[in-house]
């Protein structure tokens, strides 16, 4: 049986606990027992020592016999004794002492009172002397011993003593079993979760508790389930990312190794073909180049080591920028840009060059999937926050692909890309943008008509607070 | 929770049990009538908390639900 330290523990308090109580109860009970037995048997010495004294009142002469017979039927022992301390009577046939008697308890009955107390003799055996005076015309004459022993009491008390040992160890057995189950129960979850932990540990992430708990344990259980499955996809999406990277490394690298080959074996027939291969491995050397730098940003911001310099934003400045840049390239195309900026739009906070690269990269993917016709950037305020939306009439994004778009390398028809050359991570890059600054991306595209994305950032509260006061 | 662990714990019980039933008995004539009784009382007075505690956790459980 595998003991569980936290299960012992546990089991350990409780009986503690228990034993505490117990214990405390014990002594309780037993004091309870000792001092109803004494009070029983003081009552009955009492009652019967005042017979005693009334009998011995009224006649000196018969009284003393009658005493003795009486004292024998009731098992106890009588001594009569006068003043100073002289047996007058007893009830007993030995002619023993009474080291019982001593003047101090006589004078205090002598003076009208009476006494009682416990004797033990040199055997261990203990009694209970009651002493009362025997009052004649107002006067103390002469006083009566009462002694009864304790024998039976003590017996009765020993023998619930024991009884109650007895069944003190029946309770702490009751409670031992039940508090075993109990720390069994407690302590399972904690050892299924250290066994599954340990699993994990060891590389198994498919591995899942099953807690159906809704205490503190099964929310601990439940977070180690959001661990473990937030590791197996960081585990996948690595081993993807990898994947990806050496396959997009090795396509440009093949076009390099190839188109160099032919060069330096001198297979080019012409010049102008010569030209032609040094054009393609000048651009592929581009791409590589982007290509780098793309991931070499992707993976700063994954790790949330992108620094931002966060100020007061003027989007139209920021848009009127970034189009002088696209504007040649358009040009070539001969795609129209068009800009529509409203009045009053709400200052945003943001980076300024990291608002450029989104929309960069948002202007270059509508140029170069646009083939005839125009492209919108539109900016407005709606609600109370900044929205920004990119349209062109290009050829479009399938609705079944809308949702892939911004992962990493994600592209539409590997064939696609080859014409245009992209990588795929523009996208991606701009969805991290847009979420390190707080805003929102959403695409809307239709096949052959165009694509529109769209941005919403949510104007800062305190630039919100400060323009409503000014 | 293993059948084995809940045999350990029932004996421990039914031992607790049958300790506190002769103590309780000690005064009576000793017959098995008489022992089984008040064993069984005894072990009413355990299961019923037990039982009332369950029920109120199932009552819980499922109004939680
Ligand atoms: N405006 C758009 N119109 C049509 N398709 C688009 C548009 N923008 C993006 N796409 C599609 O989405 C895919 C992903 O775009 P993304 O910008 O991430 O990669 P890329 O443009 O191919 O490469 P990179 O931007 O890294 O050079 C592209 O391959 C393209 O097919
Ligand atoms: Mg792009």
């Amino acid at each position: 049986m595998r003991i569980s330290r936290i299960g012992l523990k546990l089991a350990a308090a409780f009986m503690i606990l228990f034993i505490i109580l117990l214990m405390t109860l014990g002594m309780a009970i037993d004091q309870l027992f000792s001092h109803f037995y004494y009070a029983q048997m003081k009552e009955d010495s009492q009652e019967l020592a005042s017979h005693f004294v009334s009998m011995a009142k009224n006649k000196e002469a018969t009284s003393t016999t009658m005493i003795q017979n009486f004292a024998e039927f009731s098992s106890v022992k009588i001594v009569w004794v006068t003043e100073n301390g002289q047996v007058i009577s007893r009830s007993d046939k030995s002619k023993g002492q009474h080291p019982f008697i001593n003047q101090k308890d006589l004078n205090h009955m002598f003076s009208g009172q009476s006494i009682d107390f416990i004797y033990k003799d040199t055997s261990g055996h203990r009694y209970y002397v009651l002493g009362k005076p025997v009052v004649k015309n107002q006067k103390s004459q002469s006083a009566l011993y009462i002694v009864s022993s304790m024998n039976k009491i003590d017996d009765s008390i020993r023998t619930v003593r024991k009884l109650l040992l007895l069944s003190a160890l029946g309770a702490f057995l009751v409670a031992l079993g039940m508090t075993f189950i109990m720390s069994k129960v407690l302590s399972h979850p904690l050892l299924k979760m250290q066994k599954v932990t340990d699993r994990m540990a060891k590389g198994d992430w498919n591995a899942r508790l099953n807690i159906r708990q809704k205490d503190e344990m099964g929310m601990l259980g439940q977070s180690i389930n959001n661990l473990a499955q937030s590791l197996q996809r960081y585990r996948d999406t690595r081993q993807e990312f990898f994947a990806n990277i050496s396959h997009e490394l090795r396509t440009p690298i093949t076009y390099l190794e190839g188109y160099s080959q032919v060069l330096t074996d001198n297979l080019v027939e012409n010049e102008s073909e010569k030209k032609k291969y040094l054009t393609i491995i000048h651009q592929e050397a581009i791409r590589l180049q982007k290509l780098v730098d793309d991931l070499f940003e992707l993976s700063k911001m994954e790790e949330g080591k992108t620094e931002l310099t966060i100020e007061r934003l003027d989007m139209k400045d920021i848009i009127l920028n970034t189009l002088s840049k696209v504007k040649l390239k358009a040009e070539q195309k001969k795609i129209n840009l068009k800009t529509e900026i409203h009045q009053d739009i709400p200052f945003i906070l943001g980076d300024s060059y990291r608002m450029e690269q989104i929309l960069l990269n948002l202007l270059e993917n509508a140029i170069k999937y646009t083939d005839q016709g125009e492209i919108i950037v539109q900016l407005v305020s709606e609600n109370s926050s900044l929205v920004l939306s990119v349209s062109d009439t290009g050829q479009g994004i399938p609705e079944e692909e809308l949702p892939y778009i911004f992962d990493r390398f994600y592209r539409i028809e590997k064939s696609r890309s080859r014409d245009y050359g992209g990588t795929g991570l523009g996208l991606s890059i701009v969805k991290k943008l847009v979420d390190l600054q707080g805003g929102s991306i959403h695409v809307e595209s239709k096949l052959d008509v165009g694509t529109t994305f769209t941005l919403t950032f949510p104007q800062h509260e305190e630039l919100e607070s400060l323009e409503s006061s000014s | 929770m293993k059948i084995r662990h809940f045999l350990v714990a029932s004996l421990l019980i039914g031992m607790g049990l049958t300790c506190m039933t002769y103590s309780a008995n000690s005064f009576e004539r000793e017959t098995i009538m008489t022992f089984g009784k008040t064993f069984f009382q005894i072990g009413m007075m355990v299961i019923c908390p037990v039982v009332l505690l369950i029920c109120l956790y199932l009552m819980f459980y499922y109004k939680n639900k």
